[in-house]
């Protein structure tokens, strides 16, 4: 064991004990962006000086790029929350809960998030029994087709939803129509909670659906069979051994569910429905510097969702770590006869058909010439879509989102491949760090990075009052560095040790193995990663809605939100905006869903 | 030609000690074995050499006159054919030969027609263009070999290579790699916890246990004159017995055991009244013999075809014997030349 005195005796320990108080200075608040960036500048060149190893340099390289663009924005919500003219103050946040309009707002999205949650086990549960213990045909493609909301932007789906539930919307008119109801039910005034609640669920229930038959499929068909052995018939089997085995499993997912609810910007935001928090957040954006009721929000918000995400990966650690058998069987399908099989096809149809209608609607509204008071529009046009290509708001954004979403993904393969390798490759605990540091964004919902965004980079070449292109291209890197990593990770666990070491062995250096050996053999996993952060990309919403605020530097989000709020045809272009983008998505995640395979649910845990 | 001398090595995981301050020499031209059970750091020894792995906390590593201690692993000139073969699943048999000649510069047409001929001293030139994947393992392990030969390198590592393959393949290529070594005369460094696959190839072994090497000799010198009681039962089967010295003069020792007096010429140093362990293999029990004889019941037998195995009731235990001929006496001896004495570390 090396004395401890001899570390003392090296001149390194100065130089990294002097690296780390500048690091830690780079993060305290007070001082311009381009110092601080200078000071972490000064941070790596030390490091270069006393470590010249490939680790070290990618160590550092990450761990800047995160610190500024995600620790030191968290740093800056907490001060603007927690601190008065240089004090500790919890003032603003009992603020918070003593002005009712917040307090009232904390508890409506607390509410909604819940009732979002089980709407999405209700739905999903079933489903995923059948699609682990049952064998039928087209078993596989309704799966698939089962995962398509997620690719939906769900406040565009909201705009069509809107078209179905309105006042003399399709759902009134064929209920009343049917006779059962006399007068129309107004679904977007008093009820505007179930509307969202519904329509989130729509959206979020694939995550569910992904968590829960991965959490069946790990559990050991032994264990059934040893409790079937021992006479306990098939529903206690169900209550007794596969409950109890997969609720971590279920509640790790039904957590992530909640967050997304929590703090969704689009759905509501289209609904009108202001009485939740992300859009009280939102209406302070606009007066920020003078009011700190904003920080407050976004902090409670933070607090809340880190906290239920630490909850989840606990959940899942324990329960990966007490389903880890060895000699474990496949699980096991059971064939149910036709009549059966055809039940199980119709509640998955029936479920997917529920929750791809408000894009139906999306569609129809895209195609309409004329839709007032009847149940499908009466006239049809392609007119909306030529528009939706011309239209001087739209073009710009099209190649705005293209833009942003490629160096994004870029910027995230570059990223993931070098942390996931260093984390798979080198046992040193600094790796293990940084990578949690990296998945931090997972628990961070995107209305608390655009909110620190803005905060923390005002008056530099980043503010996105000046051109949002930079900032936006950064928050969605940062936000979707999580999937790449994971999946680069993955490729990297399934690419053996020795294969590189083999390629070391016979004189090839560890840079020139990365790119001959190693990057070949995870292509896969890093173009499905890719694919699937590009779409994310170009779909995203609260990032887009809030940092994108000069015309010329709107993604498609963002133009789909304004076009929707403008009179005459702007509803019926930004749905045609929104089938393009539909299309292009719905490719895309069937590529990656193809190339990445079974994989792809370990993406949303 | 390469030697290889390590000295003072010292390797721990942690707190871990996985080897401990341990030296050898291996001479150019060597087929090296080490040989242990798992876990004795035999190859973290053979990866130390190669430069994979933990670093050494102590010691050198010398490959010829270089030393090669604090040189990555790509800097060492010492190709390693892994237990696993670690063949490249993305290229073709002919490219994973290739890449080592390739990526260090040399032209990819040279590099093929000497890729070729490899493959073919390895009788895998049929193979060139087929998939790691379309083959079975014992062609895998060829061309494992074939790649690390491409390199004309002067030491070639090799980690357990055969113990993936079945047992009849197994037995043939230790004949190959036997006339590989012999026709390239080069430098064989190889792993294995098999004594058998050990003594049947190699020139020298060294024994390792607990991260130290607990014997280096000759396959005879560790299978006939072991130092130790464990070298002795690793090696090979064997019976043991307790005893005590009475006398030990001239390299004679008189034993005293529970079944009589036995006599010993084995190499050692022993006092009066040492507890000893005695030790003798199952083919070394003669029946009716004329030295050290002791009697005993045969209790059960097995037939072998080439040879029967006896278990044997004396006084002093069971003891194992084997014999090409039918065994039915009560009277049994051991050669004073056959029979080991250890000191009992227990008492």
């Amino acid at each position: 064991m090396m004395n401890y005195i001899e570390i003392f005796k090296k001149p390194s320990f100065y130089i990294h004990a002097l690296r780390w108080v500048l690091y830690i200075s780079a993060l305290l608040p007070g001082m311009s962006f381009y110092t601080r960036t200078a000071i972490l500048g000064v941070f790596f060149a030390f490091g270069l000086a006393v470590d010249r190893n490939v680790f070290s340099i990618v160590r550092d390289t990450v761990l800047i790029f995160l610190s500024i663009f995600l620790l030191y924005p968290v740093v800056y919500i907490l001060r603007e929350g927690f601190m008065d003219e240089g004090r500790f103050t919890l003032d603003f946040i009992f603020a918070v809960f003593k002005n009712p309009i917040t307090r009232n707002a904390i508890i409506t999205s607390l509410s909604l998030a819940t009732v979002t949650t089980v709407i999405c086990f209700i739905l999903t549960m079933p489903l995923a029994y059948f699609t682990v213990k049952a064998d039928f045909r087209g078993k596989a493609l309704l799966a698939g087709l089962l995962l398509v909301p997620l690719i939906l932007p769900p406040f565009v789906g909201a705009i069509g939803a809107r078209q179905l539930l309105a006042r003399f919307g399709t759902v009134n008119l064929m209920l009343m129509n049917a006779g059962i109801i006399s007068s129309p039910i107004d679904f977007l005034g008093q009820n505007k909670f179930w509307g969202v609640a519904l329509l989130q669920a729509l959206h979020l229930f694939p995550i569910m659906y992904l968590n829960i038959v991965s959490a069946l499929a790990n559990v050991d068909p032994n264990l059934e069979d040893a409790a079937a052995n021992m006479g306990t018939p098939p529903l206690g089997i169900i209550r007794r051994i596969l409950l109890p085995l997969t609720a971590p499993g279920i509640f790790a997912g039904a957590i992530i569910v909640f967050i997304w609810a929590f703090t969704d910007l689009g759905t509501p935001l289209v609904f009108e429905y202001r009485e939740v928090v992300p859009l009280l957040i939102f209406d302070r954006i606009s007066d920020m510097a003078d009011n700190p009721e904003g920080f407050s929000l976004v902090v409670i918000v933070m607090l809340i969702s880190i906290t239920a995400y630490i909850t989840s990966r606990g959940l899942l650690t324990k329960y990966n770590t007490a389903m880890l058998s060895k000699n474990r069987a496949k699980a096991r399908e059971w064939k149910p006869s036709l009549l059966t099989a055809n039940l199980i096809r119709a509640m998955f149809i029936f479920i997917i058909f529920i929750s791809i209608l408000p894009h139906i609607a999306v569609i129809l509204t895209s195609f309409a010439g004329k839709w007032f008071m009847t149940v499908a529009p009466s006239t049809f046009t392609t007119a909306h879509y030529s528009t939706a290509l011309t239209h001087d708001l739209t073009v710009p954004s099209i190649t705005n989102s293209i833009i942003y979403a490629s160096v994004a993904t870029v910027i995230d393969l570059v990223l993931g491949v070098l942390l996931a390798w260093m984390v798979s490759r080198s046992k040193s605990s600094s790796a293990k760090y940084l990578d949690m540091l990296a998945m931090l964004p997972l628990a961070l919902p995107g209305i608390v990075i655009a909110f620190g965004y803005l905060a923390s980079f005002n008056g530099t070449f980043l503010d996105p009052r000046r051109d949002a292109m930079w900032i936006l291209i950064i928050a969605y890197s940062v936000r979707r560095l999580p999937y790449i990593l994971r999946s680069a990770y993955a490729g990297f666990s399934q690419v053996s040790d020795t294969l590189e070491e083999a390629s070391h062995n016979v004189g090839v250096s560890p840079a020139k193995t990365l790119s001959k050996i190693t990057i070949p053999l995870i292509t896969a996993n890093l173009v499905a990663g890719g694919i699937l952060v590009f779409c994310f990309a170009m779909l995203e919403v609260s990032d887009s809605l809030i940092l994108a605020l000069k015309t010329s530097s709107f993604p498609i989000t963002k133009a789909i939100y304004i076009l929707s709020g403008r009179v005459d045809d702007g509803i019926a272009v930004a749905c045609a905006l929104g089938v393009w983008s539909m299309i292009f998505l719905t490719i895309s995640l069937l590529l990656a869903n193809s190339i990445l395979g079974r994989k792809m649910g370990e993406l949303f845990r | 030609m390469s030697s290889v001398k390590i000295t003072n090595l010292s390797i721990a995981y942690g707190d871990v000690k996985i080897l401990d301050n341990l030296s050898l020499d291996i001479e150019s031209g060597e087929f090296f074995f080490l040989l242990g059970p798992s876990g004795c750091g035999k190859t973290t020894l053979l990866r130390a050499i190669a430069g994979l792995g933990q670093k050494p906390q102590k010691g050198t590593i010398h490959i010829g006159e270089t030393d090669v201690t604090d040189l990555p692993a790509w800097r060492r000139t010492a190709p390693m054919v892994f237990q696993s073969y670690a063949l490249w699943p993305h290229m073709t048999v002919l490219k994973n030969v290739t890449y080592g000649l390739v990526q260090n510069g040399m032209k990819e047409e040279k590099a093929n027609s000497k890729a070729m001929d490899v493959l073919a001293r390895v009788q895998m030139a049929d193979f060139a263009k087929r998939r790691p994947n379309e083959l079975s393992g014992g062609q895998q392990q060829r061309i494992a070999l074939a790649r690390a030969l491409v390199l004309d390198p002067s030491l070639i590592l090799l980690d357990e290579p055969l113990s993936n393959l079945d047992a009849s393949l197994r037995i043939e290529m230790r004949y190959e790699l036997k006339r590989i070594h012999e026709q390239l005369g080069l430098t064989m460094i190889y792993v294995t916890h098999d004594q058998e696959e050990a003594m049947s190839m190699s020139s020298r072994i060294a024994l390792l246990n607990a991260g130290t090497v607990a014997q280096c000799g000759t396959p005879d010198d560790l299978y006939s004159r072991p130092d130790t009681l464990f070298a002795a039962s690793f090696m090979g089967r064997i019976n043991t017995m307790e005893g005590e010295i009475t006398s030990s003069q001239n390299n004679l020792h008189i034993i005293s055991t529970k079944v009589g007096t036995f006599k010993s010429t084995y190499p050692g140093n022993f006092d009066t009244g040492n507890a000893v362990i005695l030790a003798f293999r199952p083919h070394d029990i003669v029946s009716a013999g004329s030295q050290n004889s002791f009697k005993a019941q045969v209790e059960s037998e097995f037939f072998y075809g080439s040879h029967r195995e006896y278990v044997i009731q004396s006084d002093g235990g069971t003891f194992k014997m084997t014999s090409s001929s039918i065994v039915n006496s009560t009277e049994f001896g051991i050669d004073e030349s056959k029979l080991m004495v250890f000191h009992d570390e227990l008492h």
